[in-house]
């Protein structure tokens, strides 16, 4: 059967299970049709047009033409990122000089709409406005991201104070409880340079800054930027807002709260909390861990639990400690997956204390047990860990890494005898060398086939293959590399092996027993 | 070359259907009734199987689709073409399925939910169909079926499922081989070719 073949069969069986009951839709329809939400929407619209109308009115009342120059000169720049943005150009008195969409999204809030010559927070007002009745701010992305450039700081604060204010009272108004991330920058030509360069906001691109200086190194500025403001908003906000009391978790997961978190000083203040509507939330996030772990919210502590943006999607950062274990886990924010999970026991290191140590072999032999294996001299090592290895509570193992050359290696050694139950190994060099023919789709010149690579695996495990039995080999693309995954089983051991489906080398490989 | 040129034949079928889903909305934006059901007919299965694969049991997956389409109904005015119309429904559909799960799971309803995908009622399915839904789906993961199934009935390209569903490309065409090979697998062990 080819892909397509089953694709189609799995497209007929689906039509069948789906319901066709088109008559329930439109009864449906019609109920609401006329009631409720069109309704809303249509006064919505008409009040923001009279309220822009309105404000046009009474600048044209006021406007005069003594202070023509003064009144010319810019003195503030304001920029709102929701993913339209927009940037007014404001005068000394707060007036809007011009206002200019920044992106496809920032012409539609724009059009028909003139703000030129309005107060600034009233101009702030009606394009919240618009975005509410144009669907950009909801209760799935509710963030919004203000900025101020000016050379003065005190007026730029004050300034974006007055349209933090305005912004919010729009959002109260529509019973739309967002959030909001404003900052007062200086004009700086770097920042501005990157804003170009991405082709995003200077305010954008200082959040951005913001959250990359505050990961510890752990993101750069190209990974984050094609993220919207309510993801960035998550990521600041864990990140500025880390509990060192566990009860205040819960304080981020109630996302319905109009209590308003205020970080450590300038330069960004977040008022309201980031949507969390499009993920599991993070008492979800919690319970998948737990659940995962096999453990229950009496049982542990928990030390953090926040957003991170990692391999490209959005996750739930969980870390808990069960007695001497610490586990970290990721869990995507989207689905629920557990994503990465990591334990690390941090008991009493050396083996001895209070540990029935009496039948075991102890960290030193299970050190050596694993060089042996490896046939590696710990002098070569540029580093060699061990540590018992507990699941539930007891001891299971003893863990062994190290790493030699650009080569990780490691190793599960039995309690009691030297005898090796698991191990991996990695070959960390030479990979950037081959990631370089990435999207090179159907490029078959250097491809090994299935069957170079099921033999380089054998080979290596030497393995005869009628000795090998389950032999399954599948062929994949990794970040851009064509691979082979082969598995089999032989003399009691299950081997799974990654190989490089352009050179034949083993790029990751591990032995476990078949029990 | 060959491949290049498959798939801009299959893109061209793609613009054509594209059109005519944006032609729908706009009728729908406008009050057109009529226009929603033909939507609902060349929709339907589509946003049914990615409900489905969120909350993996027939009966609420009925319900989300018909919610499905009584929001596009609502939201049709606020629609903008922007290159992929049924990218848009699908994205409230799966809104929609992922409020249902937190709904679940703030009434406390954590136990994992088995794969049920055959309604109650549905005297048309056949018996090979049922096997193929029920058992060979039932065989891959979460995120294996749900990138599977959207690439089988939505006409999405692996880009936009990919899009749609938040994931890197690579992750979205490595999970779609392994789910179609593991679908293989359980149909030959089943006996149904």
């Amino acid at each position: 059967m080819t892909d397509k073949e089953l694709e189609q069969r799995l497209e007929k069986a689906l039509s069948a299970a789906a319901p066709d009951d088109v008559e329930g839709v439109l009864s449906r329809c019609e109920a609401r049709k006329g009631i409720v939400i069109p309704m809303k929407k249509r006064t919505t619209g008409k009040m923001w047009k009279s309220l822009a109308a309105a404000c046009l009115a009474l600048v044209l009342v006021g406007g005069g033409g003594a202070y023509y120059y003064q009144a010319n000169a810019v003195a503030s720049v304001v920029s709102l990122d929701v993913n339209p943005c927009i940037e007014l150009k404001v005068n000394k008195s707060e007036k809007v000089l011009s206002a200019d969409p920044m992106n496809a999204d920032g012409a539609v809030i724009l059009e028909g709409m003139d703000l030129k010559g309005t107060k600034a927070d009233v101009a702030m007002y009606a394009i919240i406005g618009a975005l509410l009745q144009k669907g950009y701010v909801d209760e799935l992305a509710n963030s919004i991201l203000i900025t101020v450039e000016d050379e003065d700081a005190q007026r730029g604060e004050k300034l974006q104070a007055e349209l933090t204010a305005q912004a919010d009272a729009a959002l109260a108004n529509a019973q739309i409880s967002g959030a909001i991330l404003s900052q007062t920058l200086q004009m700086s030509s770097e920042l501005s340079a990157k804003a170009e360069e991405y082709g995003i906001s200077a305010g954008k691109a200082a959040l951005i800054e913001a959250i990359v200086a505050g990961s510890n190194g752990t993101k750069t500025f190209e990974s984050l930027v094609g993220l919207s403001i309510n993801e960035l908003n998550l990521l600041y906000s864990a990140q500025s807002f880390s509990p060192a009391d566990p009860e205040e978790i819960g304080v981020i997961g109630s996302g319905d709260s109009s209590t308003a978190i205020i970080t450590e000083g300038p330069p960004i203040v977040v008022t309201g909390f980031a949507s969390q509507s499009a993920y599991i939330g993070l008492e979800a996030a919690k319970e998948a861990a737990l659940k995962h772990a096999g453990l229950s919210a009496g049982d542990v502590t928990f030390l953090e639990a926040e957003y991170d943006y990692d391999d490209g999607r959005m996750v739930y950062e969980v870390e808990f400690r069960f007695g001497d274990t610490e586990y970290e886990y990721e869990v995507d924010a989207l689905t629920g997956e557990i994503v990465k999970y990591e334990r690390e026991n941090d008991g009493p290191i050396g083996g001895g204390g209070s540990l029935p140590s009496g039948d075991y072999i102890g960290e030193s032999a299970a050190k050596a047990a694993a060089l042996a294996h490896a046939g590696v001299k710990e002098s070569d090592t540029q580093y060699c860990n061990a540590w018992l290895e507990y699941d539930d509570g007891r001891p299971e193992c003893y863990e062994v890494e190290f790493m030699s050359g650009s080569t990780r290696y490691e190793y599960e050694i039995a309690l009691t005898s030297d005898t090796v139950l698991k191990f991996e190994s990695k070959n960390l060099g030479g990979q950037t060398a081959s990631s370089g023919n990435a999207g090179s789709g159907s490029g078959t010149s250097g491809d090994i086939g299935s069957q170079g690579a099921k033999q380089a695996a054998l080979t290596h495990a030497g393995v005869s293959e009628s000795q090998a039995y389950e032999l399954e080999v599948d062929r994949d693309w990794d970040d851009g590399r064509l691979e082979y995954e082969v598995e089999f089983k032989a003399g009691g051991m299950e081997y799974e092996y990654k190989i490089d489906g352009v050179t034949g080398s083993i790029l990751e490989y591990e032995w476990d027993r078949d029990d | 070359m060959l491949m290049l040129m498959l798939a801009q034949t299959m893109e061209q079928e793609g613009v054509r259907d594209r059109q005519v889903l944006e032609m729908l909305l706009g009728e729908i934006a406008a009050g057109n009734q009529e226009a929603l059901a033909q939507l609902y007919r060349r929709a339907r299965t589509a946003v049914y199987g990615l409900a489905l694969s969120y909350v993996k049991n027939a009966q609420d997956a009925q319900d989300l689709t018909q919610d499905t389409f009584v929001r596009v109904w609502d939201a049709a005015p606020q629609y903008r073409p922007q290159g992929s119309p049924m990218g848009w429904v699908l994205t409230i559909a799966r809104n929609l399925s992922l409020m249902k799960l937190r709904e679940g799971q703030r009434k406390g309803e954590l136990e994992e939910e088995q794969w049920n995908a055959i309604p109650a009622q549905a005297p048309s399915i056949s018996h090979e169909d049922r096997l193929l839904v029920q058992n060979a789906l039932a065989a891959l993961e979460e995120q294996e079926r749900r990138i599977v199934v959207l690439h089988a009935v939505t006409g999405l390209k692996h880009r936009e499922v990919a899009a749609l569903l938040e994931l890197p490309l690579a992750t979205v065409l490595s999970k779609y081989h392994r789910g179609l090979r593991k679908l293989k697998l359980r149909l030959e062990g089943d006996g149904i070719r």
